[in-house]
């Protein structure tokens, strides 16, 4: 609860990228490869600023061929990586995606200077360009 | 009194408590590790005893260049724990061993790891990365799109032997501490 709060005020000081359907997104960017890999991961979070929760069901990229939603996970000395459904983000409340939690894996990047991202809930979507940069 | 005991047994429990976040890490050496023997095929393309190329304070990761979200995060984490320290990078090695021999040529483990000058990869054939990984109690396993791996960044002493269990997710501020730790006992 703390921390969710703690995101929210966080992620409430920032300028959000976009906003569309009482969602705001703050800092997305796609992760430049390292080495020859066309697979990376895209960083960021999203603000609900509505009473019901939103559930992100899928991500896309116009620089990559797919992208998928997961999760890191550290158990019994090994880290692995599942693949989720969907995302719920809470009513007044913000979900994060960066390092070693939360990400959005994405497949056969091509090399672009922007990418457009298309961020699907349920009906609605919200799509804006975002960075290829370094890892922050 | 009763007060002033309490009081008393409060702050005494907030000095323990604070002497035990700054404690200095017990490194004690496991049976786990390289043998003198262990040998790989290099980023350079050359057979090498992994044993040669132990510095002060040297680290082993199993990883893969494929690898989208931990391994990057894990190398950008060591890379600022010792990025202001000039010194400690002097006397670091890190020591990458793919867990996807299939993929992971030397040249792209070269090129994977050309931000990072104290690392060195390694590769060689499946059976003796998976023998390396017994050796340090390691696992790797296809799942998915992806590979599960070790967790662990591993602490080696001069032998190559684990002294410490490094989890990969631990602070940038305590990865630090633990690397100056190891610098500062190398050199006695």
């Amino acid at each position: 609860m703390i921390l969710a709060t703690l995101l929210f005020t966080i992620a409430g000081c920032s300028r959000p990228q976009h906003q569309v359907h009482g969602l705001s997104f703050f800092n997305w960017y796609i992760a430049s490869p390292m080495g020859k890999s066309t697979m990376s991961v895209a960083y960021g979070s999203i603000r609900n600023d509505q009473s019901v929760e939103r559930h992100l069901v899928s991500v896309a990229f116009s620089c990559a061929d797919s992208a998928e939603l997961h999760e890191t996970m550290a158990a019994a000395g090994r880290v692995s990586m599942q693949r989720l459904d969907a995302v719920i983000v809470p009513p007044f409340g913000s979900v994060s995606f960066e390092p070693g939690h939360k990400h959005v894996m994405v497949f056969g990047l091509k090399p672009a200077a922007d990418c457009r991202a298309k961020f699907t809930f349920g009906a609605d979507e919200a799509a804006f360009v975002v960075p290829i940069k370094a890892r922050e | 009194m009763k007060t002033i005991r309490q009081t008393l047994a409060i702050v005494s429990l907030c000095i323990l408590a604070t002497s035990c976040r700054s404690q200095r890490i017990n490194f004690t050496e496991m049976p786990l590790g390289l043998s003198v023997k262990t040998e790989l095929m290099s980023q350079e393309g050359t057979r090498e005893k992994l044993i040669d190329h132990l510095k002060p304070v040297t680290l082993l990761f199993f990883g893969f260049t494929h690898c989208p979200d931990f391994c990057p995060m894990t190398l950008h984490k060591i890379h600022s724990a010792v990025a202001t320290d000039a010194e400690l990078q002097k006397k670091l090695a890190l020591l990458f061993v793919t867990v996807d021999p299939q993929n992971d040529t030397p040249n792209e483990l070269k090129t994977y790891l050309s931000a990072f000058p104290y690392a060195r990869g390694y590769t060689g054939k499946p059976d003796e990365l998976k023998k390396i990984e017994k050796a340090f109690g390691a696992f790797s396993k296809p799942s998915d799109k992806t590979i599960s791996h070790s967790l662990y960044v591993y602490l080696l002493n001069a032998q190559g032997k684990v002294i410490y269990l490094i989890r990969s997710d631990e602070s940038t501020e305590k990865l630090r501490q633990i690397l100056q730790q190891a610098a500062a006992e190398s050199g006695r």
